[in-house]
C-alpha cells in the first residue's frame, strides 16, 4: 500500500479547495474549463509557463475533486471529460493541448487505455497517467507502458506521479 | 501373421470358416496327391454332413488321379470308416500317431490334439503354410513314418479275427448288443464313484438314453452312485430323451452337430459303429477294455464335454425358438459388415453401440449404420444408445436423433461422448437386444472404408459373452455419464466463480472509487479544519476509508486463497509482520491502553507471504477485543520448534492475552466460521486457520493461558515453517 503523504509537504504553494474557477459547478460534460492564470496557480513552472492538465473520469465527484487537487498542486485544469472519446476528439481537433492527461480506465464509449492509444497517435509526446480502480484492467494498463496509479490514491501519491511525469 | 518373404507364408488360423476354406483350397489345389497323418482325425466320408466342400475336394483328388495316403492308428472304433476309405486311399497303421497333418506337394495344414479336421465345429485352430522349407520338413517326417508303418489291411484282418491282445471285439446282433450294454452298466454300477460318459449324435440320443436306463430298470438304483454325463446334439426331437436322462440323475450337455457315438466307463469302451444309424437298438457295437483306447476315449469325451452347453439353456432356447447360442470368429470383412448391419437391422428393442473413433464412426455411417438405426427406431421403436467421440459426429448424431424424435415423438437415440484419446482403443461394439453382440477390431487408418478397415470380429449369441459386452458398454456409459456430470458440476462451479469474481471486481472498483472521493475530500478538509473537533472527525473519516480500502484488498486476496489460486510463498520477517499488525491494532483502538511485549528475535524468517500480517492482526485484535476493561496486555514470543512427523524446522509464535478466554467446549470449534459468541461473524479465526494450515502449511492451536482455567486468558500457538 502506498505510504500516506501529506499534502502540505508535497505542495508548498496551493490554494483553498474552492478557489479554482475550473471546478465550480458540476462538470457533467466535457468542458474546456480554464486557460489557467499564470502566477496564480502555476508556481511550479514559473510565471508564464503554467502546466495544463486534462482530467477524464466518468464519475462527477471525482472529476470535481481531481480538478481541485490539480489546482491545489498549481496546475491549470485545461479540460475535464467524462469518457475517452471526448478527449480524443478534443485532442484531434486541437481544441486542447494539455501537458498531461489524468485518465481513468473504465469509462463508457471508449475506455481510458483505448483513448490514450488514440491520443499518442495524434500527439506522440503526450504525457498521460492512467488511473484505475479496476483490478481486471491493471495488468493491461501496466503492460501498456503508461504510468499508472491505483485508486483510491492519496493526494501525495498522485502529486508525485505527476511530478515524475514532468521530470 | 503373414510372411511376405519369397519362401512362402505361414499363418495361424483360429476359426472354423477360414480353416475349412483353407482346407478345401489345399485339397483342390493338390496336383500329385494328398498325404495325411491322423491322430484322431475322423477321415471324410460322403455320408457326413459337415464341410461337404472339403469332403468333395478330398474325393476330388482321387478323381483327378491323385494319390491319397493316410497314416493312422486303426482300431475297432475306426475300423469300419477306414475300411470304407481304403477303397480310395492307401492307409497304413502306426501304433503311436501324434498330431494331425494334411499336405499336398506345396502346402500343409498342421492341427494339434484331438480334432476332426473335416468337422468345422471340432477344428478350432491350425497352422497353414506354403513355406517350402516347412512343407519339405513335413514331407520328410511323413515319409519316414510311412515306411515304418504297417499296411492297414493287416490290421483290418487282425481286428476282424479278434486279437486277444487287443481285448477288443465287435459285437453283432441286437440281443448280443443289449446283453453287452447291460453288463457294461452293471460293471460300472458295481464300482461306486465310477463314471459313465456317453456321447451321441441326435438320432441315437434316445437309444443311448435307453442304453443307460432302458435295458435294465433294476440297475437304476445302482447307477445313482455313478457320475453319468451325457453329451449330445440336442434338438426338438430328442428333448424328451434329454429330460428322461436328467430326471434319472444324468448331467446333460449339448454339442452342436456332434457325430461321435460312444460310451466310456473307467475300464470299458463301447462304440456304436457306422454299420447301422437308424433308430432302435444298434445291431453292431465295438467293445474294448484296452486301457489305451479307454484312456483316449475318456480324454476325447472330457475335451468335448468342456465345450458343451448346459442342456437347460439349450432346451430353453429350443422352446423359445431362439437361435443356437454360438461364438463365431469372423475374418471375412464383407461378412463382418453384413453381420454389423444385420444386428442393427434385426434389433427389436435395444441397441448398444460403441464407435471408438471419429473414423470408425464415419466408416460405419458410410456403410449405412445411421440409416439402419433410423429404421430400427422408427419402424420398431428400438432404443439406441451410442458411445462415440465428439466433434463432427455430434452433428450427424443430433440430426439422426432429431429425425427419429420428429417421427416417433420420443427420444430414442441417446449419446455419450468419448473424450479424445480416452476411448476403448479401436474396437467397435454392437449389442442387439442383449441377445447378440459383435465386437470388431479394426485398423483405424483414416483413408480406409468399412470393409478395408475390418480386421477380425467376434459375433456371439452366447449369453455369457453378450452379457459381458453389455456390462462393458454399461461401464463405459456410466463412466462417461459420471464424467459428464462432473464436467457439468465443474462448469457450474467455474461459472459461479466467474460471476463471483465479476461481482467482486465491480464491487471493489466502485468502493475504491467511493473511497477515492471520501479520502480526497477528507484530505482536502484536513488542510483547513474549522476546529479541533472537525480535525478529529476528519481523521476518523480518513482512517475508516483506509480501513475500507484495506478490507477490499484483503477480501480479494482471501477470496483467492479460498479458491486455491497458487501464490508463491517467500521468506517473511516475522518480527516486522508482527510490528505492522501491532501498530494497526493499536491505532484502531485508541481508547484502550494496549501493552504488547514483543519477544521475537530480529531476523526471524518463516515461509509465508504478506498475508501473514492478516494472521497476526486477527489474533492480536481478538486479544484486544476479548479483554474486558481499558487495559490490554499481550505477550508475543517466538522460539524454534519441531512438529511431529515433519522434517523441517518451525518457528513457534505464541500470542498470549489475559482476556476472557475461550471455554473448552468452544476451543474445538473456534476455527469454524460463524462461531456463536464470536464477534465479526467469527470469520477472523477461520481465515487464520485457512492461512496457517492450508496456505503456509503450518499449524495453529488454542490453549488456556493458565492450564485448566480458561477465564485467565488465551494462548494461541502458531507453527510456521522456518525459511531456509
Amino acid at each position: 500500500m502506498a505510504s500516506q503523504g501529506s499534502l502540505t509537504s508535497e505542495t508548498p504553494q496551493r490554494r483553498p479547495a474552492n478557489s479554482n474557477a475550473g471546478t465550480q459547478g458540476p462538470l457533467l460534460h466535457d468542458s474546456v474549463v480554464s486557460e489557467g492564470v499564470p502566477g496564480q496557480h502555476g508556481t511550479r513552472t514559473g510565471p508564464g509557463n503554467v502546466r495544463k492538465i486534462a482530467l477524464v473520469d466518468d464519475d462527477e465527484d471525482l472529476r470535481r475533486l481531481f480538478s481541485t487537487i490539480a489546482s491545489h498542486l498549481g496546475y491549470v485544469v485545461e479540460f475535464v471529460g467524462r469518457d475517452g472519446a471526448g478527449i480524443v476528439r478534443a485532442i484531434a481537433d486541437r481544441s486542447i493541448e494539455p501537458d498531461l492527461i489524468l485518465m481513468d480506465y473504465r469509462m463508457p464509449r471508449m475506455n481510458g487505455l483505448q483513448a490514450a492509444r488514440e491520443i499518442v497517435k495524434i500527439r506522440p509526446a503526450q504525457k498521460i497517467i492512467m488511473v484505475t480502480a479496476d483490478d481486471r484492467a491493471r495488468e493491461e494498463v501496466v503492460a501498456s507502458g503508461f504510468p499508472f496509479v491505483q485508486k483510491p490514491f492519496y493526494i501525495a501519491t498522485i502529486s508525485r506521479a505527476i511530478e515524475d511525469a514532468f521530470r | 501373421m503373414g510372411d511376405t518373404s519369397p519362401v512362402g507364408t505361414t499363418e495361424v488360423l483360429t476359426d472354423g470358416d477360414p480353416l475349412m476354406q483353407r482346407l478345401t483350397l489345399v485339397l483342390s489345389g493338390a496336383k500329385t496327391g494328398v498325404d495325411a497323418i491322423a491322430e484322431s482325425m475322423s477321415l471324410p466320408g460322403r455320408d457326413r454332413s459337415d464341410s461337404m466342400a472339403a469332403v468333395d475336394a478330398y474325393y476330388g483328388v482321387r478323381e483327378r488321379g491323385g494319390r491319397l495316403r493316410i497314416l493312422t492308428r486303426v482300431d475297432f472304433r475306426n475300423l469300419a470308416r477306414y475300411r470304407e476309405l481304403s477303397k480310395i486311399a492307401e492307409i497304413r497303421h502306426l501304433e503311436t500317431v501324434s498330431g494331425n497333418l494334411l499336405m499336398s506337394e506345396s502346402e500343409c495344414l498342421i492341427a494339434p490334439g484331438v480334432v476332426d479336421i473335416f468337422q468345422k465345429s471340432s477344428l478350432v485352430s491350425a497352422i497353414y503354410s506354403n513355406d517350402r522349407r516347412l512343407v519339405q520338413q513335413s514331407r520328410e517326417s511323413f515319409e519316414r513314418l510311412w515306411h515304418a508303418a504297417r499296411p492297414a489291411g493287416e490290421i483290418f484282418r487282425e481286428l476282424e479275427r479278434g486279437s486277444p491282445k487287443a481285448q477288443t471285439k465287435i459285437v453283432r446282433g441286437e440281443d448280443e448288443v443289449s446283453k453287452l450294454v447291460r453288463e457294461f452298466l452293471a460293471r460300472a454300477a458295481s464300482e461306486p464313484g465310477s463314471h459313465v460318459y456317453s456321447v451321441s449324435d441326435m438320432t441315437s440320443a434316445s437309444r443311448t438314453a435307453e442304453m443307460h436306463h432302458g435295458f435294465s430298470p433294476t440297475l437304476n438304483d445302482g447307477l445313482h452312485s455313478v457320475t453319468r454325463r451325457y453329451l449330445t446334439d440336442i434338438q426338438d426331437k430328442n428333448i424328451g430323451a434329454v429330460r428322461k436322462l436328467q430326471a434319472s440323475g444324468s448331467e446333460v450337455r449339448h454339442l452342436q452337430g456332434n457325430k461321435i457315438r460312444f460310451s466310456v466307463s473307467k475300464d470299458e469302451y463301447i462304440e456304436t459303429t457306422h454299420a447301422k444309424t437308424s433308430g432302435g437298438v444298434p445291431d453292431e457295437v465295438v467293445w474294448s477294455s484296452d486301457p489305451q483306447i479307454v484312456a483316449q476315449a475318456t480324454r476325447v469325451f472330457e475335451a468335448l464335454w468342456a465345450t458343451g452347453t448346459p442342456a437347460e439353456s439349450r432346451v430353453q432356447e429350443l422352446e423359445e425358438g431362439t437361435p443356437l447360442p454360438m461364438i463365431e470368429l469372423i475374418r471375412n470383412s464383407a461378412r463382418i459388415k453384413d453381420v454389423f448391419l444385420q444386428l442393427i437391422g434385426q434389433a427389436q428393442t435395444e441397441l448398444l453401440v460403441i464407435q471408438p473413433t471419429p473414423d470408425a464412426f464415419r466408416r460405419a455411417a458410410d456403410a449405412g449404420m445411421l440409416d439402419a438405426m433410423v429404421r430400427a427406431a422408427i419402424d420398431r421403436g428400438v432404443e439406441i444408445s451410442i458411445i462415440s467421440p465428439d466433434s463432427a459426429i455430434q452433428y450427424q448424431l443430433r440430426q439422426t436423433g432429431e429425425e427419429i424424435e420428429a417421427k416417433v415423438g420420443k427420444k430414442l437415440l441417446k449419446h455419450r461422448d468419448i473424450p479424445k484419446a480416452s476411448g476403448p482403443s479401436s474396437v467397435t461394439v454392437v449389442v442387439a437386444d442383449r441377445r447378440s453382440s459383435l465386437v470388431v477390431e479394426q485398423n483405424d487408418a483414416p483413408h480406409l472404408d468399412f470393409t478395408e478397415a475390418m480386421d477380425v470380429a467376434t459375433y456371439s449369441t452366447r449369453n455369457s459373452t453378450v452379457l459381458a459386452n453389455v456390462r462393458f458398454f454399461e461401464r463405459v456409459w456410466e463412466e462417461l455419464e459420471l464424467r459428464e456430470r462432473e464436467e457439468l458440476a465443474l462448469e457450474k462451479e467455474r461459472r459461479s466463480r466467474r460471476t463471483a469474481e465479476l461481482l467482486q471486481d465491480i464491487l471493489s472498483h466502485d468502493i475504491r472509487n467511493y473511497n477515492q472521493i471520501v479520502r480526497t475530500s477528507g484530505e482536502l478538509l484536513k488542510e483547513t479544519p474549522r476546529d479541533d473537533e472537525e480535525a478529529v472527525l476528519v481523521e476518523s473519516i480518513l482512517r475508516a476509508t483506509d480501513g475500507s480500502t484495506s478490507l477490499i484488498e484483503r477480501t480479494k486476496r482471501l477470496g483467492k486463497i479460498m479458491a486455491g489460486d497458487n501464490i508463491e510463498l517467500v521468506p517473511v520477517d516475522v518480527r516486522q509482520s508482527l510490528k505492522r499488525s501491532i501498530d494497526l491494532v493499536t491505532r484502531a483502538n485508541p481508547d484502550k491502553a494496549i501493552e504488547i511485549s514483543l519477544n521475537v528475535e530480529p531476523g526471524t524468517q518463516v515461509t509465508a507471504d504478506d498475508l501473514l500480517d492478516e494472521v497476526f492482526t486477527n489474533l492480536i485484535s481478538n486479544s484486544v477485543n476479548y479483554t474486558d476493561g481499558p487495559n490490554v496486555r499481550v505477550q508475543v514470543a517466538g522460539e524454534e520448534d519441531v512438529l511431529d512427523g515433519r522434517k523441517e524446522r518451525f518457528w513457534k509464535i505464541s500470542i498470549t492475552d489475559e482476556g476472557r478466554g475461550i471455554p473448552d467446549d468452544m476451543k474445538g470449534r473456534v476455527f469454524t466460521r460463524h462461531v456463536r459468541g464470536a464477534s465479526g461473524g467469527g470469520l477472523g479465526m477461520s481465515i487464520v486457520y485457512a492461512l496457517m494450515v492450508e496456505r503456509f502449511v503450518g499449524k495453529v492451536n488454542v490453549f488456556d493461558r493458565v492450564a485448566g482455567d480458561h477465564t485467565k486468558g488465551t494462548r494461541v500457538e502458531l507453527w510456521l515453517p522456518k525459511a531456509r
